[in-house]
Order: C-alpha cells, then structure tokens, then sequence
C-alpha cells in the first residue's frame, strides 16, 4: 500500500509541477510587461517586436504627445461642461448652443489631427510591415466613428420638454 | 383480566436453582479458545467500501503500465491546465494594455478624473 500512495502522491505532484512550468513560462513576457515602469509600452514594445532603439524613440514621442493630449482633455471638458450649461438652460437650439457645438467639433477636429500625427510618427519609428500593423490597429481604436461616439461630447443633459 | 406472575408456579424450580452450583473446571486454555473464536468471527464481517476500494487501487497500481498511465495522464492534464490558464491570463493581459494605450493617446477615451 506504501508504493501505491506514493504512486499518486507523485503523480499529483508532477501534475502541479507540469502546471506550475508551462504557466510560468507562458505568462513570463506578460509579467516583464507588468513589472516595467511603462506597461502600456512595454506592452506595445512586445506587441510590435520594437528594438530598444525604436522603443526609446517610441517612448520619446508618446512623452512629447502626452502634454498635447492632456491639455486637449482639457480643452474637451470645458467645452462639455459649457455645452451641458447651454443645453440644461433652453429647449431649444439657440445661437450659443450652434455656437459651441462648431467649436466642440473644431476641438474634436484638432485632436483627432494631432492624434493621427502622432500615430504616423510612431507608425515611422517602427519596422515597416509592423508599422501597418499598428496603424490599422490604433486608428480602429480611436477613429472608427463607434469609437469617437464614446468620447467627451456626449453629454448628460436630457431635453427639458415644455 | 387477571394475570398472573410466572414465577409464582417456578417457586420449586427457583429452589433449585438456587441450589445449583457448578463444580466442574474449564477445559484447558478455556480463555484463549474463546479470544480465537471471537478474532474468526470478527475476520468473516464483510469489509468496508473504503477497504475494498483501497484494496482494489493497491492491486491496480500493483501492474506498472497502469501506473505509469496514471502518472502520464496527470502530468499532461497539468501541462494542459497550465497553458490554457496561461493563455487566458495572457489574453486579458493584453486587453488591458490595449486599453491602457489607447486611452494615454486619445483624449475621447482618456479616464476623466
């Protein structure tokens, strides 16, 4: 009976061992990805197969993208928050309402703009065939129309009836 | 109705009875016979599901292709378990980095504080 309990005890540690070995090594590049300072581009690094030369020319452009993009957050905000005013105090479509929605889809024009820039620029820094690669990807993310849909300009303001 | 105490018509009996004393000595080893007897009787109960299952698996892992089998099935359902588990860890992994990207490049889907 002796061998037997060792029999399957030492299947059911070979067992875990087995379990033990492929799961670390197949989560081994999502935990480098999890422990680096940047994960979104370490993740992008891997994804991309970028060279330590292009992943630092990555980096340098999504640091000098960064300020843009926040100060356009900012830009979207304000301009939400005035429209909410504007759409809170009527029930109807009146000038300054006309008025900040040109201008909220200027801001949505000029950051989509600089969006695409920024994506080509990165697009440029990495292997050709990858840089396809990462257009199609990036720009179904951000300017498929379902997408942009999801953004700032939606407001939760509900039409006041009369 | 009435009844009545059996013992009432025994009294004689009783007498006896009462009288009675045994005088004649144990057969030799007496106590021994009687222990062997209990010990045969109590190995003719019918064992245990648990003896008879850990009996049965003791006899089957007695034949060495059976064991091995056994150890080769584990150890590849482990190897199974673990890359399907890591797949999926992976798999959500990557989600929430593609988030995470997009929402650090597009101001419309960039978490609002």
């Amino acid at each position: 009976m002796k061998r037997t309990w060792l029999i399957i005890i030492g299947g059911l540690v070979l067992a875990a061992v087995g379990y033990a070995c492929i799961y670390l090594h197949g989560t081994s590049a999502q935990r480098s990805v999890e422990h680096s300072s940047r994960p979104e581009l370490a993740w992008l690094q891997k994804e991309y197969r970028l060279s330590d030369a292009q992943y630092a020319q990555v980096m340098e452009l999504h640091n000098a993208y960064a300020p843009k993009c926040e100060e356009m957050c900012r830009m979207i905000d304000a301009k939400n928050a005035q429209l909410q005013k504007l759409l809170a105090a009527t029930n109807v479509v009146t000038p300054e309402i006309n008025q900040a929605l040109v201008e909220a889809a200027g801001i949505r024009a000029e950051c989509e703009s600089a969006m695409l820039d920024h994506f080509y620029k990165v697009a440029q820094s990495m292997p050709p065939e990858q840089g396809r690669r990462y257009l199609d990807w990036v720009q179904s993310q951000t300017l498929r129309p379902s997408k942009m849909m999801l953004g700032g300009a939606t407001t939760n303001a509900s039409p006041r009836m009369p | 109705m009435k009844t009545t105490n059996p013992s009432d018509h025994d009294q004689p009996l009783n007498e006896v009875l009462a009288q009675w004393k045994v005088e004649s000595s144990l057969p030799p080893r007496f106590r021994e016979q009687v222990w062997r007897r209990i010990e045969t009787a109590e190995a003719r109960k019918p064992e245990g599901s648990l003896t008879v299952v850990l009996r049965w698996i003791d006899a089957a892992f007695r034949r060495p292709a059976l064991a091995l089998s056994y150890v080769t099935v584990l150890l590849f359902v482990g190897l199974g378990i673990g890359y399907w588990q890591a797949q999926d860890k992976t798999a959500q992994s990557e989600s929430k980095w593609q988030a995470r990207y997009v929402q650090s490049v597009d101001p419309y889907q960039a978490p609002r504080n």
